[in-house]
């Protein structure tokens, strides 16, 4: 006895001996068909619904996942021009740059003030020229001196200062609109110190 | 084949009971052959189109009805299997005498893929390249499957009955 033999002339016996069932319902066996088909189109929809949720989750995401201290994506940002109002009427200072009623004035200062419609101006301190100053009116310069104390009136129509040379003292008051000397009052001979 | 290419209806009508047949074979009773039939008639069904354009519509067939055993046995291990005290008796195919089958109890116990091999080669007659075809897998896999399946069914012969040549 041949087990290979033996097993072609069993299962031939076995398939041959059994009573087959009558066909199942084709109507049936359709209808089942279809319920499958539906049933995996509808697996499909879901399974693509969640791999587009998961997508969607990834790119809002970004970057940020596994990597934390990653930097966040660059965002691009029109900015409108800020509404801007009227100009400054105090005179200021930025950088070197002195501007009156908002708009820059030629030449290099480090401080400014103001008074009325004057403008007492200071230019950067430089050896020999430590004490020098500038009256602007509305912007433009009137007038210039070198001193250490310099006043305006309260309006600003008046300036005064004084000056010393090597053999008197001069005290001088201008107009501050126009850069006319108003007035000057000198004391002198000074006396000569050891 | 016939000349043209068969209908649904046509192909359920003239093929049931040889792939019934093969069903019984491989599931080993007639509940789960009715299932495993209609089931692949039901892929069949589903894939029409291919079955058609196959060089062999009956192969096509023969490839989902395998793959369709082997896959739903995987399954049957999980989730309907029952541990029992005894071993349950083969069932005895109708109008045969259980006594005479000395391989047919043993056939039952294999793994489906070597249970498979085996109903493909000794009852389909096919040859390793077509079995390797219905299965999905090489012909070498077929060989050692149909090699481990003949070692199991001598060894449970030669345990119980003696030794065969």
């Amino acid at each position: 006895m041949n087990v290979e033999q033996t097993l072609t002339e069993e299962l031939g016996a076995v398939a041959r001996s059994i009573s087959t069932p009558p066909p199942p319902s084709v109507t049936a066996l359709v209808a089942t068909a279809e319920r499958v088909r539906s049933r995996r189109i509808g697996t499909t929809v879901a399974v693509s619904g969640l791999l587009a949720a998961a997508i969607v989750g990834a790119v809002v995401l970004g970057n940020d996942l596994g990597h934390p201290d990653s930097a966040p994506p660059i965002t691009k940002v029109s900015i409108a021009p800020l509404p801007t109002g009227a100009a400054p009427r105090i005179p200021y200072v930025i950088g070197s740059t002195l501007y009156v009623g908002g708009q820059p004035i030629s030449g290099s200062y480090r401080a400014a003030t103001t008074a009325g419609t004057t403008t007492l101006a200071y230019p950067p301190a430089q050896a020999g020229n430590f004490n020098r100053f500038e009256v602007l009116h509305d912007g433009i310069k009137v007038a210039n001196g070198l001193a250490r104390d310099v006043v305006m009136s309260p309006d600003g129509t008046k300036v005064a200062w004084a000056e010393v040379d090597a053999t008197s003292a001069h005290l001088i008051e201008i107009d501050g609109t126009t850069g006319r000397e108003l007035g000057r009052l000198t004391v002198g001979p000074l006396p000569l110190r050891p | 084949m016939a000349l043209h290419d068969p209908t649904y209806d046509e192909y359920v009508a003239t093929r049931w009971s040889s792939l019934y047949r093969t069903a019984y074979l491989l599931a080993g009773n007639h509940a789960d052959a009715e299932d495993l039939a209609q089931s692949t008639l039901v892929k069949a069904y589903l894939a029409w189109g291919k079955v058609t354009a196959a060089a062999s519509p009956d192969a096509y067939v023969r490839r989902i009805l395998t793959n369709e055993f082997v896959s739903s046995r995987r399954g049957l291990r999980v989730s309907r299997e029952r541990l029992v005290d005894e071993a349950p008796d083969a069932p005895a195919p109708d109008g045969l005498d259980h006594e005479r089958l000395a391989l047919w109890p043993h056939v039952a116990t294999l793994p489906p893929k070597q249970r498979a091999v085996v109903v493909l080669r000794y009852y389909e007659d096919l040859s390793e390249q077509q079995i390797a075809d219905a299965l999905g897998c090489s012909p070498g896999t077929v060989k050692s499957n149909a090699s481990l399946a003949l070692r199991s069914l001598r060894t449970k012969i030669s345990s119980t009955e003696g030794v065969l040549p």
